[in-house]
């Protein structure tokens, strides 16, 4: 059973998407926005029209109302002044009716007679009041407005209705919003083409970057991505990858020195070994001389072993995975108990240890401590000159403790002091390996490891005979 | 005193089984995990020393069925790993003791005796004595053939260490740690140092010689001249 996982829907993808719903949604709005305003434009200027139609309608009727002396010469005048009210307009339709809906006129065109049925009379004619219908392929619109027979009493009421045609507008409107709506289609298309494309242009310097890493191979974990030549969103994702190559060269390189110097330093005790041992089985030896050359294995095995532990300690300390077991110890106390491990050999050597400072109080591994200073003192004590002192000074300061060990006995060279921390390095070359138990070259490393490990450092200076290893440590 | 060896390495076991039988054990020695397992579940061992990394059943999973069935066998862990973890583990499981490989056959000779003198209740002496030399633990002075030698703290401290495990070879580095409470490998000859001045004082004047060296191993106090 393996759980499926879903990946999540591509950015270009989920911006597009997102773009052209909002593209689609905002031009329909705008699209039916403009055609509204347009439609009630049309409705507004054929409602004006109208209502001149039905002012013109009403002064031909009193015309014809006042001129005439009884109602049989009044509708036959009727006729002839009606026909002639609009003559100036195009188009417009209307129709005259009196006494309950009886029709005394009707002008040429469609036929007017369910505009009275279905419309409400009104003195003003409103745009949004219009009644439109359709005839005979044609489309209208209407309205019906009260007569005003002023003096007169022939007729108790009299109506106009007026209509006008509507086609004009209508094809308009339709040409119109065909050629709106595909453009607003059009445009929403390229929006969305545009801005996939953008997303995808936006993209680009990823792409850019994922080959750049790709080209970033364990052989070249010096190269760097550039900052500046991403865009400003990804340079925080540019810098740490360069943070992440960093530790990882680093840790690379530790890898392969660490290799390189094992390989290096068990060359040598595992040479003695062989050619020791192919010797002595050369031919028959006496049982002494067995146990001499086992004894010889011995303490080659033994060297090998330091060697192996030494270095897998360090090794442990590179990976950070020492874990520091801390406990408040007097630093002070500590170095005494250390001078009196090393009493009798800076004894038998005739020199004194002195120890300057007053008691301090510090969290601390106190093994790995202890550890690191007893490796400072054994290496002054063992290059100090006889008769000389080795002075271990402990000082409190502000925010830090500073211990400094300091030994008269030769300079360390200028091209070695630098190195003096560097695993396996010695400075006279042939000068430990001949002394059996003698160190591997990796004391002070242990020590730097060990100092570094609490958060401190280890300098080293060494002038006219006196060489001061000074290690400061952060009080926590 | 018989004990049982858990090694999945067979050449480790066999040195490990005849370095153990000639300083005086009886040693059963097992090759597998499951071999250890039922060896340890039917047997009484005095103390088992267990490999951590074998093939089939781990040595936690011995050393954790052992303590479930109420087995209070002292148990001395192998391991070749060395992370606080690791010892960790082992001591909560209730291991007695651990030793990192690679180790010096003196240090686990050391260590095993080591653990089984635990269980025997220290009686209280006033005086240990060897050949001509007595040591007296309450006033902590040294004599030899009736005469006082003069000796520092750390000097008695060391002696009745070697004279306490007479006969058996004491590494440099569990001398560091019992007596100057060092618990680490010194690279020094600080211990040599020591005891040749131990000697210069105890032995130098007067026969027979009691420190000896073992070369590559440590030191052993014993009445025996020949070596």
């Amino acid at each position: 059973m393996t759980a499926k996982l879903r990946r999540p829907i591509s950015l270009a993808q989920h911006v597009t998407i997102l773009v052209g719903f909002t593209i689609t949604v905002c031009f329909i709005v705008l699209g039916l926005a403009v055609q509204n305003s347009i439609n009630h434009h049309f409705a507004v200027q054929d409602a004006d029209e109208l209502g001149v139609v039905a002012e013109s309608v009403r002064s031909a009727l009193n015309h014809a109302v006042q001129s005439s002396s009884n109602q049989s010469v009044f509708e036959q005048d009727l006729q002839s002044y009606l026909t002639n009210a609009v003559s100036g307009h195009h188009g417009v339709y209307f129709g005259v009716y009196i006494d309950s809906n009886k029709l005394v006129y009707q002008s040429d065109g469609p036929d007017l007679s369910h505009v009275i049925e279905n419309t409400q009379m009104s003195v003003a004619i409103e745009s949004d009041k219009l009644y439109s219908w359709q005839a005979a392929n044609h489309e209208y619109r209407g309205a019906v407005v009260p007569g005003n027979l002023a003096g007169s009493k022939l007729y108790s009421s009299v109506a106009i209705v007026v209509a006008a045609e509507n086609d004009f507008h209508r094809s308009f409107m339709a040409a119109f919003s065909r050629s709106l709506w595909t453009m607003m289609f059009i445009a929403s298309i390229l929006t969305i083409l545009a801005s996939w494309l953008a997303i995808r242009a936006g993209h680009k310097p990823l792409h850019r970057l994922s080959e750049e890493i790709q080209n970033i191979t364990s052989e070249q974990l010096h190269l760097r991505l550039k900052p500046n030549k991403v865009p400003i969103e990804l340079i925080e994702l540019v810098e740490s990858f360069n943070v992440m190559i960093g530790s990882m060269e680093d840790v690379f390189q530790r890898l392969s020195h660490f290799s390189a110097d094992i390989a290096h330093e068990l060359r040598t005790p595992i040479t003695n070994l062989t050619t020791q041992t192919q010797v002595a089985l050369g031919q028959p030896r006496t049982t002494e001389e067995y146990r001499e050359m086992l004894y010889s294995n011995l303490e080659e095995y033994n060297r090998l072993s330091t060697i192996v532990r030494d270095m897998l300690w360090l090794a442990q300390t590179d990976n950070k995975s020492l874990k520091l077991n801390r406990s408040k110890i007097d630093l002070k106390e500590e170095i005494e108990m250390l001078f009196e491990f090393f009493d009798a050999w800076a004894d038998e050597k005739g020199i004194e240890l002195r120890i300057i400072g007053n008691s301090v109080l510090a969290d601390v591994d106190k093994n790995l401590i202890q550890r690191a200073l007893s490796n400072l003192l054994s290496n002054a004590i063992e290059h100090t000159l006889p008769e000389e002192v080795v002075t271990v000074t402990v000082e409190s300061l502000q925010n830090k403790f500073r211990i400094s060990v300091q030994n008269v006995g030769t300079t360390i060279p200028e091209q070695h002091i630098k190195h003096v921390f560097n695993r396996f390095y010695r400075v006279d070359p042939s000068r430990q390996r001949t002394s059996g138990n003698e160190g591997i070259g990796l004391g002070l490393s242990i020590v730097k490891s060990i100092i570094e490990a609490h958060g401190g450092e280890i300098t080293v200076v060494s002038a006219e005979g006196t060489t001061c290893f000074t290690l400061v440590l952060p009080k926590t | 005193m018989k004990l049982l060896v858990v090694e999945d390495e067979i050449k480790t076991g066999e040195y490990l089984q005849k370095g153990l039988t000639e300083a005086g054990f009886v040693v059963d020695l097992a090759y597998t995990g499951l071999d250890g397992h039922h060896l340890a579940m039917t047997e009484d061992y005095d103390l088992i020393v267990l490999d951590v990394m074998l093939p089939d059943v781990d040595g936690w999973s011995i050393l954790k069925t052992l303590r479930e069935n109420a087995r209070q066998t002292p148990v001395l862990f192998l391991t070749a790993r060395d992370t606080v973890e690791d010892r960790v583990k082992g001591l909560e499981l209730g291991a007695d003791d651990y030793l990192l490989k690679p180790f010096a056959f003196a240090e686990l000779l050391a260590r095993v005796r080591a653990l089984l003198r635990r269980g025997i209740p220290n009686v209280e002496l006033d005086h240990l004595q060897i050949a001509n030399m007595t040591l007296d633990l309450k006033r902590r002075s040294a004599t030899r053939d009736g005469q006082k030698i003069n000796l520092t703290n750390k000097e008695f401290a060391l002696l009745e260490l070697l004279l306490r495990r007479t006969g058996e070879v004491l590494p440099r580095s569990l001398i560091a740690s019992q007596v100057w409470d060092m618990n680490f490998d010194s690279d020094t000859n600080v211990i040599d140092v020591a005891i040749r001045r131990l000697r210069s004082k105890i032995d130098d004047e007067y026969q027979p010689k009691l420190i000896h060296t073992v070369r590559g191993m440590g030191y052993v106090l014993e009445d025996n001249d020949d070596s």
